[in-house]
């Protein structure tokens, strides 16, 4: 067999929207916005600046079934461009596009192979002579609960057998369930690498064979911080595979704590969150950079930076200061958690109001009726209210401890003058 | 803390006021509407927590009489004894200065520690307050109301809770609100609603792109098909319009055709544009030959003209010469005047030349003069000389005279030296010589002994005072009363309020039975007025003739009168039957006469008898009126309506019975007669018994003289009088019964009261006895006692104080003798009392300040007596300086004269000139210089003037010599030469003319040249022409020529048209179109042109259309294609959620915040259940007289409850105007009494706070403020003397002030 390399990328979202970007900003929402299609530039111009054979994507192209012209014509537009340098590509849909979805009368594009509802094993010629076969199926409807894995049937022994799947392996992968299926029934399925699409962090799940998850191109939220790109997989004559990871993302996410001990000014704080911020953005080798940013510990500041409006305010200052950054810098929210000086433990057993209101506190946040009747009163209120329940998410748990504690701080910070 | 004595500088109306010893426990201030009761409540919180300033709400009460803003209050305190703390402005609510009473200065942490931490807002609440902030507590918001309350025991500031809840509330609605549009999570909802709507609609733009495709496709196809059929019609369109454009044409050219084939003669050869050449040469020939013949005779006339011009040569020659004679004639004039001035100016500058030489000496020549330097240089050297020599004079001047003033100081300093000296040489006294520091001791200690000197005794004499006022009031409770009786004395407030409770039992009581009595007596002075008024009427009864218990049932009376008023109808009856019968009987006798009876006579009689009878009737019915009233008003209609019907009947029954008599009226009448005296006979006999039934005679019915009816109306009349006062006797026999029954009722009430009183009265004894009070003591007396011993306690504890005082004296005292023993001198005097011992420690310490003072003035002389010495020897080291600085003056003057000496002789001038001098000489030879260089000049100016005039004159004489002329005398000189410049020019004017003609002659003879040949050439043309055309002459030329001209024009004519038609119709070759317009018409085409037209127009507007509809699908196509909505959308929505989340957040924090708030506060409230409102319900009981007995602030409700004594519970805000200020009232003292414990008591101040409470709460809040008097000092401020009246009466002894025109004064001043 000679050899072959080839780009296996998944999750694409191209034009999905890019979550907690406010509207304050709106040229950096435009930018951050086309941050998806042009991570998928990046990826057409790697294959072709790597030569590759082909290119695989392994499902969830666009973002939701409804997946948007303008994104179909984008993704078009790649393929042809891999067309017109002689690459070819394979292409199977996930669940957040499945085949039922909305498609746009579009050309066949030569050497662009889209899997179908039913499993399909597809040969790779290169140079006239047959290197890989390519077996994949893509979802019918968005809601695959069947094992998609059991129906594709490897290719010939003497090619490359690749499995192209969007794909839930095991059951605690933090993404919804579809397509289930296990990694030792891979292992055994006896292809050479399976080309899984599906979760978002890329991942190796096993090298006999390959079992890979590249994740997606490109972070769209707080939960999807760090590095974003494909794989670059290289099989020589012995079938022998080797890894390269190649960062595609144009925008990364994180998220920074900057402990507050040892500042004693407002300002020392900002140029303390202003040299994280730097060092991350010379770290991401000039990406533009969206951040959360929580200050914690505690230290002198505190008592300024529990004022209502001390954390909007350094937000805006912040903001302000990376307004016409180059790259684009956006913070998109500024957390204070740090804590006071004062021993809560201790003040609660003063005896007086405050301590009351401490001691309800730790109540709360021990569960039970104190809990529910907080839920039921307050919490529900909003979150069962019949308009906002649609839009918000249910609090967890360590959400609803945290809120609690920032409660309390909120009462000491009210009914004593000097903390 | 009690305050003790105030004093105002100025605060509002009062200045320069003080006020000593406040009494401790309760002070009333009585002062009219506006006398100052609230400026002196300001003070005291002024002085407290400072001036209010701007931007206060408080009253800044500046001096309105003068004085300083401001003044001292004079506190006793637990903490820290008596001191005084004392306000001046200042910044920051003035400056505060606050001492002990030993003057040691105290700090404002002090006075803090003094109030317990009450701040200004708190003491205006609570301690000091007026009706408004009595009421102004009302409308707080009872939430508010409750954490007052609660905040003494939260823990937190009286404001802090529920301003945190606000706070949090207002935080989280800011946010959310249920319902709510503005609120910021609100409006991040509708927005995501709005945008999941738009996002929804932007994915439905697949589809769209499909469809505009195929849009696209169809209107593709339509626009090429409608193009091709447009583009016949055009052409169609195009060839008829320009076959219409060409018909003119086509008309033209078969005009033209036509008329080319009807011309005549032919002519074949003719000279091209032969015609219009003849022309021309003809008319060129015409216009030379005119033009030569003028040419002609102009020649002749010019000729003549040149031979009569004639001029002077030589003149005109010498015209340059004559010119430049003219030119000078000026200034030849002017140099002739000239000249004598030049020469006369001369002359006098060499005279004033002459004058100034002699200015200068008689030895000074021109030259001398002229040779002196003049030059600035030599000026400056003068000047440097006379500078140097000024100032060595000046130098020698100023050291002469300091010299002179050295000398005379040097000789004062010596003179003052001497004096101090001789001051000196006095003997120095000895002097009393103690330790600094014991005299110092002695000092210090002086003032506080000459205290303890002055007030000892003083304080002695009150202590006796206050023992003698402790016995007075001791005896006035009871001779037998001692100290330790009063000691033993349970007067705490339970006991008091027992007394309290027995007196409040003991008047209720004895009111009760008073009451109780007044009724007994009222119910039997009722019975009194009945039994009275009962034998009156059976007296008035009994003297009608009747027996009350005969007649007395008013009942029978009630049925005899109607029985005999119904009497009265049947006598009416009677009578009219009387009257009848009685005219029967006179009918009957008339016609036993032969006198004819008509029934009209009848009738007339009967009409008579009718009016007798109304009239009867009438007055019947009237005395029936008069006499029932209006009963008989209805009886009398009725009977008048019983009248005319009887009366009808009656007139029927006699015309009938009329009619019968004229048939037989004899029996008729007989019968009649007979039937009435029946009746008559019947009735009488019932009235009769009827009257028997009456008690009346019965014979009164038979005698018809009797006026029957009257006498039953009389009758009836007494009936009805007896009938009411039978009805009044029954109903007084009612009454009495009934109030016989009160009065029994009353009887057992009064009993009962009197048991009640004896009983309370027994357990009062015995209370009594328990506090060993005697058996007859009464509550009111016992209460008197009581307050007569906590006056008697509090001089006791006066006297302890003045004990105490008294011992710190004689300590003091002690110690300073001590000190003073010290002092050998002083210690001789101790035997003395501390009287003697001031004085001679006063003598002592004066006898030390006078020998200090000596000690001090010696030093003082010493002293300056050494800096006159030294005075004295700087002096005539100056002296010695100034005489040396002269000499050197001196010298240098002597060098400078000298030198400038020298000076005069090196530069010639003369020897002893001053600067001055010398600088005038050089002037004086300056302006010498000026004249003669002047005289000179002028002198060579008269010279050259003469040479001037000389030349002038030799030119003019050899220009008349050269022109032949005489030469003119000098006089006439300038006239012949002007008259010469005249002629000059006429004879260059007739020389320039005669040049002019003799030119324009030899120019005529050229042009008659030029034109005689000109002539010849033409007429050599002409020939040729006419040959050219085989041509005779002019005429043949002519019509040949025109007949040639007409075939040109049409062969032109139809050269063009053709042309036309060719452009026009856009053909090469006419015969594509000629067969077309020879087989038409012009209308024909017009109407072709006008469908086609239309036809084109409709197309070309369908093609316009589709494709503009084509156009804006490729628009929306595009759009669709490179439009990122549906992201945008999307993006948009995530970041609301992202935003919403985040609200979401801040919005719970609040929340939960408020919550935690809400339940802490209501399980601390539960758990402590506040003592303020315990202490409130004891005061507001005691106030409401036990109408109330709790206050109740039920947890969580943020309300307050009270309850009375049935346990009903009542809302604050139910309350009356007055309950409710009496209830705030008494959550204040239950706050004040709550707070005891906390911090010493804080005076309290009350301005009028009772006039709204009716007088016994009024009374009750009195006694329970006396009672808050026991534990601290109250200041009452009122202006009703009523209110005084009644703290008196639980407070005989309470200090009273007036308060007036902005004084404060004791009642004794």
């Amino acid at each position: 067999m000679p050899a072959v390399s080839f780009l296996h990328a998944a999750d694409l979202h191209i034009g999905s929207a890019f979550r907690g970007l406010s509207t304050e900003a709106p040229e950096l929402a435009e930018l951050f916005q086309r941050s998806t299609f042009r991570a998928y530039d990046n990826l057409i111009d790697a294959a072709i600046e790597h030569a590759v054979d082909f290119v695989l994507i392994a499902g969830d192209v666009y973002d939701g079934a409804d997946r948007s012209l303008f994104a179909q014509l984008k993704f078009n537009e790649g393929l042809r461009r891999l067309s017109e340098g002689g690459i070819q590509a394979f292409v199977v849909h996930g669940n957040h596009d499945p085949l039922d979805g909305r498609t746009a009368q579009t050309e066949a594009i030569e050497g662009v192979k889209v899997f179908g509802p039913d499993a399909e094993t597809v040969t790779v010629q290169v140079d006239g002579r047959a290197v890989a076969a390519v077996s994949g199926i893509s979802f019918p409807k968005r809601e695959v609960r069947s094992n998609l894995a059991r129906r594709l049937e490897p290719g010939p022994s003497e090619l490359f057998r690749i499995g192209l799947l969007h794909a839930n392996v095991g059951s605690d992968t933090g993404h919804d369930p579809y397509a289930p299926c296990e990694i030792s029934e891979l292992r055994e399925s006896g292809m050479s690498y399976w080309a899984l699409g599906h979760v978002h962090t890329r991942q190796v799940l096993s090298e006999q064979p390959y079992v890979v998850y590249p994740g997606n191109l490109q972070g769209r939220s707080v939960r999807e911080v760090g590095e974003r790109g494909c794989y670059l997989v290289r099989v020589d004559e012995h079938q022998q595979v080797e890894l390269e990871f190649l960062p595609l993302d144009v925008a990364r996410w994180h998220e920074i704590e900057v402990p507050i001990e040892g500042l004693e000014t407002l300002d020392a704080l900002e140029r303390a969150i202003g040299d994280r911020i730097d060092g991350r953005v010379t770290a991401d080798d000039g990406r533009a950079l969206l951040c959360r940013i929580a200050l914690v510990g505690r230290g002198p500041l505190y008592g300024d930076l529990r004022a209502p409006e001390a954390g909007p305010g350094l937000l805006a200052r912040l903001r302000d200061r990376y307004r016409d950054a180059e790259p684009a810098v956006w913070v998109q929210r500024l957390r204070v958690a740090c804590r006071p000086s004062v021993d809560l433990a201790k003040r609660a057993s003063q005896g007086d109001l405050l301590a009351e209101v401490l001691a309800v506190g730790q109540e709360c946040s021990e569960g039970g009726e104190a809990l529910e009747g907080l839920t039921d009163e307050v919490v529900d209120r909003l979150w069962r209210n019949s308009r906002a329940a649609k839009w918000l998410e249910p609090l967890p748990p360590e959400a609803l401890g945290e809120l609690l504690l920032e409660a309390q701080l909120l009462c000491l910070d009210l009914l004593e003058e000097d903390t | 803390m009690r305050i003790t004595g105030l004093s105002i500088d100025g605060f509002g109306l009062f200045h320069d006021t003080e006020i000593r010893d406040l009494a401790p426990g309760l002070n009333l201030v009585l002062g009219n509407n506006e006398a100052g009761k609230s400026t002196a409540m300001g003070f005291v919180h002024a002085i407290l927590f400072g001036f209010a300033d701007g931007r206060s709400r408080d009253a800044s009460y500046p001096p309105l009489r003068g004085g300083q803003h401001g003044g001292r209050l004079s506190l006793e305190t637990d903490l820290l004894g008596g001191l005084t703390v004392e306000r001046l402005p200042g910044p920051k609510g003035g400056r505060c200065a606050i001492q002990a009473d030993g003057g040691r200065p105290l700090g404002a942490a002090d006075l803090e520690r003094v109030l317990g931490g009450v701040n200004s807002k708190l003491y205006r609440t609570l301690y000091g307050f007026s009706l408004s902030e009595l009421q102004s507590f009302e409308s707080i918001a009872s939430e508010e109301v409750r954490d007052v309350i609660y905040g003494a025991s939260l823990g937190t500031g009286l404001r802090t809770l529920p301003e945190a809840r606000k706070e949090l509330s207002k935080r989280a609605e800011g946010l959310f609100k249920a319902g709510g549009k503005k609120p910021e999570i609100n409006k991040l909802l509708q927005n995501l609603e709005a945008t999941r709507a738009e996002l929804r609609e932007a994915q439905h733009g697949l589809q769209r792109f499909q469809e505009t495709n195929q849009k696209i496709d169809t209107l593709d196809r339509e626009i090429e098909e409608g193009r091709a059929v447009l583009l016949a019609l055009r052409e169609r369109a195009e060839r008829t319009r320009s076959l219409l454009a060409a018909w003119e044409s086509w008309q033209g050219l078969r005009d033209a055709r036509r008329a080319l084939g009807e011309l005549e003669p032919r002519v074949e050869r003719f000279p091209e544009q032969g015609l219009e050449r003849l022309t021309t040469f003809e008319g060129r020939l015409k216009v030379q030959r005119d033009e030569l013949e003028q040419a002609r005779r102009t020649l002749a006339k010019q000729r003549g003209e040149l031979r009569q011009l004639v001029y002077d040569a030589a003149l005109v020659e010498h015209g340059v010469e004559v010119a430049e004679l003219l030119q000078g004639i000026d200034a030849y004039d002017q140099a002739e005047r000239d000249l004598p001035t030049a020469q006369r100016v001369a002359s006098e500058k060499d005279e004033d030349a002459g004058a100034v030489r002699t200015e200068l000496g008689s030895s000074w020549s021109e030259e001398r003069a002229l040779g002196l330097d003049r030059s600035t240089h030599s000026r400056e050297s003068i000047g440097g000389y006379r500078t140097r020599l000024d100032e060595s004079e000046g130098t020698e001047r100023e050291h002469a005279r300091a010299l002179e003033a050295a000398e005379a100081a040097a000789s004062e300093a010596k003179a003052k030296c001497a004096a101090l000296e001789l001051a000196l040489a006095v003997d120095d006294s000895a002097n009393l010589d103690v330790e600094g520091a014991l005299a110092q001791q002695l000092r210090d200690g002086r003032a506080t002994f000459a205290g303890v000197v002055r007030d000892l005794p003083r304080r002695r004499e009150d202590r006796r005072d206050l023992q003698e006022a402790l016995h007075v009031t001791l005896r006035e409770i009871d001779p037998s009363w001692t100290v330790e009786t009063l000691d033993s004395l349970d007067t705490s407030l339970q006991s008091q309020r027992r007394i309290e409770d027995a007196d409040e039992a003991e008047r209720a009581g004895s009111e009760a039975l008073r009451a109780a009595r007044e009724r007994r007596d009222r119910a039997a002075a009722d019975l009194r007025k009945i039994d009275t008024r009962l034998d009156a009427d059976r007296q008035a009864f009994e003297d009608r003739g009747h027996a009350v218990g005969e007649s007395g049932d008013a009942h029978a009376l009630v049925e005899r009168r109607t029985r005999g008023l119904a009497l009265r109808k049947e006598a009416q009856q009677l009578t009219h039957d009387r009257i009848e019968l009685e005219a029967l009987r006179a009918r009957q006798s008339d016609a036993r006469r032969p006198t004819e009876f008509s029934a009209e006579t009848g009738l007339r009689g009967k009409l008579a008898a009718i009016a007798g009878i109304v009239v009867a009737v009438g007055l019947i019915g009237g005395t029936a009126f008069l006499a029932t009233g209006e009963t008989a008003g209805a009886a009398l209609i009725g009977v008048g309506a019983a009248l005319v019907a009887g009366l009808l009947l009656w007139l029927r029954s006699s015309a009938h019975s009329a009619t019968t008599l004229s048939a037989g009226p004899t029996t008729d009448l007989r019968a009649a007669i007979a039937e009435l005296e029946h009746r008559l006979e019947a009735l009488t006999k019932r009235i009769a018994g009827a009257l028997r039934d009456l008690g009346f005679d019965p014979s009164l019915a038979t005698h018809p003289e009797t006026d029957l009816v009257a006498t039953i109306e009389a009758r009836a009349d007494e009936l009805a009088d007896l009938t009411r006062l039978a009805e009044g006797v029954a109903a007084l026999s009612v009454e009495r019964l009934g109030a016989q029954g009160d009065l029994e009722a009353v009887d057992e009430v009064v009993v009962a009261a009197d048991q009640a009183l004896n009983e309370q009265r027994a357990r009062w004894r015995e209370h009594a006895r328990s506090l060993s009070l005697p058996e007859d003591t009464s509550p009111r007396t016992a209460t008197l006692v009581f307050g007569k011993a906590e006056k008697a306690r509090s001089e006791q504890q006066r006297i302890q104080d003045v004990d105490r005082r008294i011992e710190t004296m004689e300590v003091s005292s002690r110690e300073f003798r001590e000190v003073i023993a010290q002092v050998p001198r002083l210690a001789l005097q101790l035997g003395l009392d501390d009287d003697g011992v001031l004085v001679e420690l006063n003598g002592f310490l004066a006898e030390i300040d006078e020998s200090e003072a000596q000690r001090q003035e010696r030093a003082r002389l010493r002293d300056q007596l050494t800096t006159a010495e030294e005075l004295a020897a700087t002096a005539e080291e100056h002296r010695a300086i100034e005489e040396a600085a002269v000499e050197v003056a001196s010298a240098q003057l002597e060098q400078a004269r000298e030198e400038w000496a020298a000076w005069l002789d090196s530069v010639g001038m003369e020897p002893g000139w001053s600067p001055d001098t010398a600088l005038h000489a050089l002037g004086r030879a300056a302006r010498l210089f000026e004249l003669v260089r002047d005289r000179d000049e002028q002198t060579a100016r008269a010279e050259e003037l003469g040479d001037q005039i000389g030349r002038y004159r030799e030119r003019a004489s050899s220009l008349f010599a050269e022109l032949g002329r005489a030469t003119p005398t000098q006089r006439h000189l300038l006239l012949e030469i002007r008259r010469l410049g005249e002629e000059r020019e006429t004879n260059d004017g007739l020389r320039s003319r005669h040049v002019q003609l003799s030119k324009t002659v030899a120019e005529t003879e050229e042009q008659i040249r030029d034109r005689e040949q000109t002539i010849g050439d033409l007429e050599r043309d002409l020939a040729a022409l006419l040959d050219e055309a085989d041509c005779r002459g002019s005429e043949e030329f002519r019509t040949r020529g025109g007949a040639h001209g007409e075939r040109l024009v049409l062969e032109a004519r139809i050269e063009e048209q053709t042309n036309n038609i060719r452009r026009t119709t856009d053909v090469e070759d006419l015969s594509e179109v000629e067969p077309e317009l020879a087989g038409t018409n012009q209308d024909k085409l017009a109407a072709l042109r006008t469908v086609l037209e239309e036809q084109v127009e409709s197309a070309d507007r369908e093609a316009g259309e589709r494709r503009e509809e084509r156009g804006k699908a490729d628009q929306e196509r595009t759009s669709l294609h490179s439009e990122d909505r549906v992201s945008k959308l999307r993006a948009t929505e995530e970041s609301l959620r992202e935003q919403l989340d985040q609200r979401a957040r801040e919005w719970a924090r609040y929340s939960i915040a408020e919550h935690l708030l809400d339940v802490a506060k209501e399980r601390h409230a539960k758990a402590n259940q506040p003592q303020v409102i315990q202490e409130a319900g004891r005061y507001f009981e005691l106030i409401t007289g036990g109408r109330y007995t709790r206050v109740f602030a039920p947890p969580g409700e943020g309300k307050i409850e009270v309850v009375d004594a049935e346990g009903r519970s009542k809302q604050a805000e139910d309350l009356s105007r007055g309950s409710a200020e009496q209830l705030y009232l008494a959550i204040r003292f239950g706050y004040i009494a709550a707070q005891v414990a906390a911090s010493e008591p804080l005076p309290v101040l009350m301005d009028d706070v009772l006039v709204n409470f009716d007088p016994q709460r009024a009374g009750a809040a009195a006694k329970a403020i006396v009672t808050l008097s026991h534990e601290r000092q109250v200041v009452f401020f009122t202006c009703h003397p009523k209110v005084v009246e009644t703290f008196r009466e639980h407070a005989p002894d309470a200090a009273l002030y007036r308060i007036d025109k902005g004084q404060l004064l004791t009642t004794a001043e």
